[in-house]
């Protein structure tokens, strides 16, 4: 992991060195390619025992229980539960939306709060032994890494990370769609967006695919602080984001009727989420990405 | 609507640009920022933003408005014609006419014509340099508050705030002509400008017959009208007489006349008082109409009686002229003076003709109804107690006792005069003469030779007083009356008769039989040109019922109850033997008399007293008594025509009342009306449209 020093500009390593110490976990039962840390849906001769089944014809004779026939004649076969790495796929939403840094420049955008956030994630992941891969969601689905646990792989993907930038779209439903058709194994997909987009009920029909799948689905909706109650000021011109076009007005005038609509759009983003089986976590751009990502994974690991 | 400085709308316009500027200038910089959420935020806008724009407009235009309504408030804005009269600085002589008759006691809306007059009269009557005022008020005898015109306003204006409207009636040309005496310049050089004022509700029975004339022509005139828009309702009685009937006079007849002066027919009831009782008449009177109300009410007492009629329920404008005093005299059986040279015995005309006017008198009794006056002794004092006077067979009379006698005529005694002889063309000539009497006929001796016997009595078509009363039997009465004697006429006969009312009958010659003819004053001379003796009808019996109907008409002109009106002058004769200052003036049933003049004044006239009173102020009856007895009763009234509130047009005042001048008619319910103080209204919407921005504000933030 030496080669990792020399990361991106998201990857602070001294200030990951206080999460090194937490492992991304799921509780579900996932596919690796290798052995690990993590339930596997399999249950195969080796690892701990877990049960006994009536033997059918056909089976494997060498995971039949030998003694156990002999003293009763009846044939059953051992079970064992066997545990696997876990295969997390990293999908960022790259829309225009995700630009949105606020009225004040010391803050960031939701993208670069995202681009911390899953750098960190992945470097975190990757210290678990496990298999972390990215695809970029913009109109459709590009810069994708299928899920690797190389520390190479890692930094390709911190510097895909790094890299991303956001193009003017309105939909991420058509992105989802080809990276499920690219997934292959049963893990864990976590979804970064900002949830902005027009087709969201696409979105999350794409969602529910991975979970008719067996994937664990992970939404981490980001929200900046502005957008939850519009900036302070008299007059301002706001600026389409993703479609161009512009509205004068004074946020005094209707701020609470704003605030009510986007906290609205929030009950429902979060309603859609747990409806399609996902789990769903609002993160607050105000709130440092370590604390964010701290949280997150001490809820995980229960 | 006009502006006195309408320029000052250029600065408003300019002032109006500078809420759109300051709205402009004062509107918020916007900050550029790109948003994520532009769409919740274009949601919320389109639900906000339509009733923030419309607060901005209502805010923006209430801004403007209050703009345009302090300019118009700084323009000067007028209302209506402007006054003709306006103090505008100069000198100038101003006289206000202040109309205070009983018509101006009518209220509009709970006030009083006079209230409001007297609110347009201080208007006029304010302090300015070079000004000199007068005020007339206005009732039947028109006076002004100073000789002349002055500057002390503020007596003026304390005159005015006493004037009420009184129970009379304004004398129109005399205030008219005092006015014009006021504003008449001083010299030629005078050339003060000239102004009258007249404050009057322009009632149409008072200022139809108006004359302008006497003022100036250089003068401007102001009408301000005090009437109502619509003419109020009023009910008023407009006479109440009392009149004695029948021969011995036991009987009045009350006589109400009332007035109508509304859109509607009405029941009528009148309460009576006469005397100790009271009577009730009722009837109907149509809408803009009058109603005679009769009724007989038997009196069991000779002389003055008194009394008032008063409307029941009658709810009017003016209740002042609901009810009226009345009064009579009732003399009872009537007192003959039978002037003749005869001495009544034997068959006399003097002694048929005593028998027939009082056919039950004892003669020889000291209470004989008649005395037998010689022409020797014919004096005032001989006839002071006579109902009639008498003349029979009085040989020619002189023209001292010519001169008596007509001054009876005048002052409204009646006289019988029997024409028998030659000598009595020559009296009744110089009587006519003497008492300025308008006789159609003129009566002349017989022509020599002309032998006046066996007349018959023609009547004409329609019989006439006194042959009226005796109806289908008049023929078969005077069918066998057969008259000689008399006088002829000049001319020989009537040339027509019929088409002179003073002619009773003619006989068969065309000469007159009987005439009766009255004095301006009220006296009535009666003619009846026969010897008595050389005709039968003392002998057919028809002497008496002629005769009695003839002295029931000469004495029912002398009833004595004449009505007085309040403000004019009165002036009555009281035939009494007694000192003025022995007698008393009582008003109604007061029991103290007045110590001072305030009734009038009572004055010694040879054998009469004369009550003279410049004006009488209160409606009532007045009685002239001594040691309780009454002499004397007048019935002071408020004129009549003062119940008919119907008001003069505007256009009738100016086209045909008050032509050659400079004049302008007001009138408070005039759309035109005269209003200068609108910038106070304007001003006020001014305020009103801040407190609607204030308001307006408030509502859109909640």
């Amino acid at each position: 992991m030496t080669s990792l020093a020399q990361g991106s500009r998201f990857f602070d390593r001294r200030a990951l060195s206080a999460l090194a110490h937490m492992r991304f976990t799921t509780a579900h039962r996932v596919e690796g390619s290798y052995s690990g840390r993590h339930k596997s849906r399999q249950q195969g001769g080796a690892g701990e025992f877990v049960d006994f089944r009536e033997y059918s014809g056909g089976e494997d004779l060498r995971r039949l229980d030998w003694k156990l026939l002999a003293r009763t004649g009846k044939s059953f076969v051992r079970l064992h539960q066997e545990e696997t790495n876990l295969v997390c796929m990293l999908a960022i939403d790259a829309s225009e939306s995700m630009a949105f840094s606020g009225s004040k420049l010391r803050t960031g955008s939701k993208l670069e709060y995202a681009q911390f956030l899953t750098t960190a994630l992945s470097y975190i992941i990757s210290l678990g032994q496990d298999q972390v891969g990215l695809a970029v969601l913009k109109s459709r689905l590009e810069d994708h890494l299928s899920p690797g646990g190389t520390s190479a792989h890692v930094m390709r993907i911190m510097e895909q990370i790094e890299q991303i930038k956001t193009v003017a779209t309105t939909q991420s439903a058509p992105g989802l769609r080809e990276l499920f058709e690219r997934t292959t194994q049963r893990g864990v997909l976590l979804f970064v967006s900002d949830f902005l987009m027009e087709d969201l009920d696409e979105t999350f029909a794409a969602l529910r695919l991975f979970r008719h799948r067996g994937l664990e689905v992970l939404t981490l909706h980001l929200i900046h602080p502005e957008e939850e109650t519009l900036p302070q000021g008299s007059s301002f011109r706001f600026e389409e984001m993703e479609k161009g076009g512009s509205l004068s007005c004074t946020p005094d005038e209707f701020r609470d009727d704003y605030q009510r609509r986007f906290s609205a759009h929030q009950a429902m983003v979060r309603q859609m989420t747990l409806a399609a089986g996902c789990d769903y976590r609002r993160i607050s751009t105000s709130i440092p990405y370590l604390e964010s990502l701290g949280g997150f994974l001490m809820e995980r690991s229960g | 609507m006009t502006f006195a400085a309408p320029w000052i709308f250029g600065l408003g316009l300019l002032a109006v640009a500078a809420p759109v500027l300051i709205h402009w200038l004062t509107r918020p910089r916007p900050v550029v920022m790109r948003l994520s959420t532009l769409r919740f935020v274009r949601e919320a806008v389109q639900s906000r933003s339509a009733a923030h724009r419309l607060r901005d407009w209502i805010i923006l235009a209430l801004r403007c408005v209050a703009i345009l309504l302090l300019t118009a408030a700084f323009a000067g804005p007028q209302w209506g014609e402007p006054p003709l009269i306006i103090d505008d600085g100069g000198d100038a002589v101003r006289v206000v006419v202040l109309d205070v008759s009983q018509s101006m006691a009518a209220t509009a809306g709970n006030t009083p014509g006079v209230e409001r007059a007297r609110t347009i009269a201080e208007r006029y009557l304010q302090y300015r340099s070079g000004l000199r005022t007068n005020l007339i008020i206005a009732g039947a005898q028109p006076h002004a508050v100073f000789e002349n015109v002055s500057t002390n306003f503020e007596a003026l204006r304390e005159e005015l705030s006493r004037a009420a409207a009184l129970p009379e009636r304004m004398a129109v040309d005399a205030a008219l002509e005092l006015a014009a005496r006021q504003l008449a310049p001083l010299d030629e050089n005078d050339q003060r400008r000239r102004e009258l004022v007249v404050i009057s509700d322009f009632q149409r029975s008072g200022w139809g017959a108006a004359n302008f004339d006497a003022i100036a022509p250089a003068t401007k005139i102001q009408l301000e009208s005090t009437a109502a828009e619509e003419t109020p309702d009023n009910l008023a009685i407009l006479s109440a007489v009392c009149q004695p009937i029948g021969a011995r006079q036991d009987r009045v007849l009350l006589t109400v006349r009332v007035g109508n002066y509304s859109p509607t027919s009405r029941n009528l009831i009148v309460e009576a008082e006469i005397g100790d009782a009271a009577y009730r008449l009722s009837g109907v009177c149509d809408p803009q109409d009058e109603a005679l109300l009769k009724q007989e009410i038997p009196i069991r007492m000779t002389g003055w009686i008194a009394g008032q009629v008063r409307l029941v329920d009658s709810e009017d404008t003016i209740p002042g002229d609901d009810w009226r005093p009345v009064v009579a005299r009732l003399r009872g059986e009537p007192q003959y003076v039978l002037i003749t040279q005869q001495t009544g015995e034997g068959t006399s005309s003097s002694h048929i003709l005593a028998v027939a006017l009082a056919p039950e008198d004892d003669w020889d009794s000291a209470s004989s109804r008649l005395h037998r006056i010689p022409p020797r002794l014919l004096d005032n004092q001989s006839l002071t107690d006579a109902d009639l006077i008498v003349i029979n067979d009085c040989g020619q009379l002189s023209p001292e006792h010519l001169e008596v006698i007509a001054r009876q005529l005048t002052r409204g005694r009646s006289l019988l005069y029997i024409a028998s002889d030659s000598i009595d063309a020559v009296n009744l000539a110089r009587l006519v003469e003497a008492s300025q009497l308008e006789l159609a006929v003129r009566f002349a001796p017989p022509a020599p030779g002309a032998d006046r016997h066996d007349l018959r009595l023609v009547t004409f078509e329609s019989p006439r007083p006194p042959l009226a009363s005796f109806g289908d039997s008049l023929p078969a009465l005077i069918e066998p009356l057969r008259f000689g004697g008399g006088l002829s006429i000049q001319g020989g006969s009537v040339v027509n008769p019929a088409a002179d009312d003073s002619i009773r009958a003619m006989y068969s010659d065309d000469t007159p039989a009987i005439v009766v003819a009255s004095t301006v004053s009220g006296g009535t001379l009666a003619i009846v040109n026969a010897d008595l003796t050389s005709s039968n009808i003392w002998k057919t019996g028809a002497l008496v019922p002629i005769l009695d109907e003839l002295v029931q008409e000469l004495l029912a002109t002398d009833s004595g109850s004449e009505t007085y009106l309040c403000g004019e002058k009165l002036v009555a004769q009281v035939d009494t033997g007694r000192a003025a200052d022995t007698l008393r003036i009582v008003r109604d049933s007061d029991v103290q008399p007045a110590t001072d003049e305030s009734l009038g004044r009572l004055l010694d006239e040879g054998n009469s007293v004369l009550w003279q009173w410049d004006a009488p102020d209160v409606q009532g009856v007045y009685q002239i008594q001594d040691n309780r007895e009454t002499l004397f009763a007048a019935a002071i009234a408020i004129p009549a025509e003062e119940a008919d509130l119907a008001t003069l047009p505007a256009d009738v005042v100016l086209d045909r009342l008050v032509t050659g001048h400079e004049v302008h008619f007001s009138a408070p319910g005039a759309s035109a009306a005269w209003e200068h103080d609108l910038w106070k209204w304007f001003a006020v919407g001014v305020l009103v449209c801040l407190l609607a921005e204030v308001a307006t504000l408030m509502v859109f933030r909640t």
